[in-house]
């Protein structure tokens, strides 16, 4: 029998797979032949090892963030759907057309996204300097919202990415009062401003990798970083806290 | 708990009543949470692979073939996650096993090999598509078929994979002074 037979029949002693005749049959070779002998008992000391490891117990929160993120992700794929197959019908069926249209149709939503940016958010509802804390970075692509209903706390967030950095938006009503926290690598972001909507936050903390404030009930927070490092990708970590207990948990920005 | 039960629970979901969810949730977030933790050997990175696993088969219950168990479906969605995740994270590469140092065991760690931190490590030297042949067998009980399927693989590359995998691990445990 060949060395690559002899480790076949171990793996599947390892296995269990292994009938009482083959079994027995590798037990009489290990005996006469110690160097298969001792690859069986090592390669059984790694499956032992393995099967003896215990299971973590998940995050206790894990359930209900997953249950509050459904609604929402459930609509999602739906409109995408729907707005493929509207885009799909307008589409030339050549490919060589269908790449300029592609172009000439990006250029335009550039053009009209420009043109609406510039005109609501720079033009007519520049931000109340009162309220702004450091400076912005500008956005450029905002993530799909993540909706959040923790019963008394409810609301969503948003990542806006640009070139600078990114922008976390978070448009919350709290019947409760609750801190937010945001957690992130210091040596890959850098806290730069935040921005209210209206009242601004309460106790803002900002220690190394850890900005942690009190929103105002129902006040839309923006709160900027820069990144110093991309490679990989940063992420922060969003806590909504209450007394003490984290009662929601998320990595921004959420995997895609 | 049978596959029939699960079926109940997913036709409930597709019939609109969101909060069947919560009973699959309930029943396969263990396993998943730790297959993305032996994947990824991170615990916040493996809640955030839960947490889109979950979403995913959410939105995607319509399309699940009732021909396979659902927890094999879940799986091989979770293993997914967990390889894209690596890869964008720049860690897809096993670690080179020549960087760990040699030490040697004490006699009572020979005997006691359930340290976890030793098993971490040596998972991590395996490349992600053989790490996760491992988990699923050694931490999950699945058979080659069932990983076979969720793997996207035939039988006989897995038990190849698996073979090749436990050896590695065996260099690792050697390394370290565990097997002698």
């Amino acid at each position: 029998m060949s060395e690559a037979k002899y480790l076949e029949l171990i793996q599947r002693e390892l296995d269990g797979l292994n009938s009482p005749q083959q079994s027995a049959d590798l037990h009489a070779l290990m005996e006469k032949n110690a160097a298969l002998h001792k690859s069986y008992e090592e390669l059984r000391t790694v499956v032992d090892a393995l099967e003896q490891a215990e299971m973590h117990e998940p995050p206790a929160h894990l359930k209900a963030t997953i249950m509050n993120a459904l609604p929402r992700a459930k609509q999602q794929p739906e409109q995408t759907k729907a707005s493929r197959s509207w885009l799909a019908g307008l589409l030339p069926r050549q490919p060589r057309f269908q790449i300029s249209f592609a172009f000439a149709g990006g250029l335009a939503l550039g053009l009209l996204l420009f043109a609406l940016f510039t005109g609501s958010e720079l033009g007519q509802n520049q931000p109340d300097a009162s309220q702004l804390f450091g400076t912005l970075a500008s956005s450029e692509q905002s993530s799909q919202p993540v909706a959040v209903d923790l019963g008394s706390t409810k609301g969503t967030l948003v990542v806006q990415k640009s070139q600078k950095g990114m922008t976390i938006v978070l448009d919350f009503v709290a019947d409760e009062a609750v801190d937010f926290v945001l957690e992130f690598d210091p040596e890959r972001l850098k806290f730069e401003a935040i921005l209210n909507d209206g009242a601004a936050p309460e106790s803002i903390q900002v220690v190394a990798g850890n900005m942690t404030f009190r929103p105002q009930n129902g006040v839309k927070s923006r709160i900027s970083f820069v990144t110093l490092n991309e490679s990989p990708s940063p992420q922060l970590r969003f806590k909504i806290v209450e007394n003490g207990n984290i009662r929601y948990e998320t990595s921004l920005p959420k995997t895609p | 708990m049978t596959n029939q039960s699960d079926l109940v629970l997913i036709k409930r979901c597709l019939d609109g009543e969101v909060n069947a969810f919560a009973g699959l949730i309930d029943r396969y977030q263990k396993p998943v949470y730790n297959a993305a933790f032996r994947m990824l050997s991170d615990a916040r990175n493996a809640e955030d692979v839960t947490q889109t696993v979950f979403i995913k088969a959410f939105e995607n219950l319509d399309r699940y073939d009732a021909n396979y168990k659902f927890f094999s479906w879940v799986y091989k969605m979770t293993i997914n996650e967990s390889i894209n995740f690596l890869k964008r994270e720049n860690r897809f590469a096993g670690l080179d096993l020549n960087t760990l140092s040699n030490q040697n065991a004490s006699e009572d760690a020979f005997h006691q090999f359930e340290t976890k931190e030793q098993i971490d490590l040596a998972l991590l030297v395996l490349e992600p598509s053989h790490r996760a042949i491992v988990v699923l067998k050694h931490f999950h009980g699945l058979s080659y078929k069932e990983i076979g399927y969720i793997m996207d693989l035939p039988e006989k590359t897995i038990k190849s994979r698996l073979y090749e995998s436990r050896q590695q691990m065996r260099k690792v445990f050697f390394k370290q002074g565990y097997v002698q």
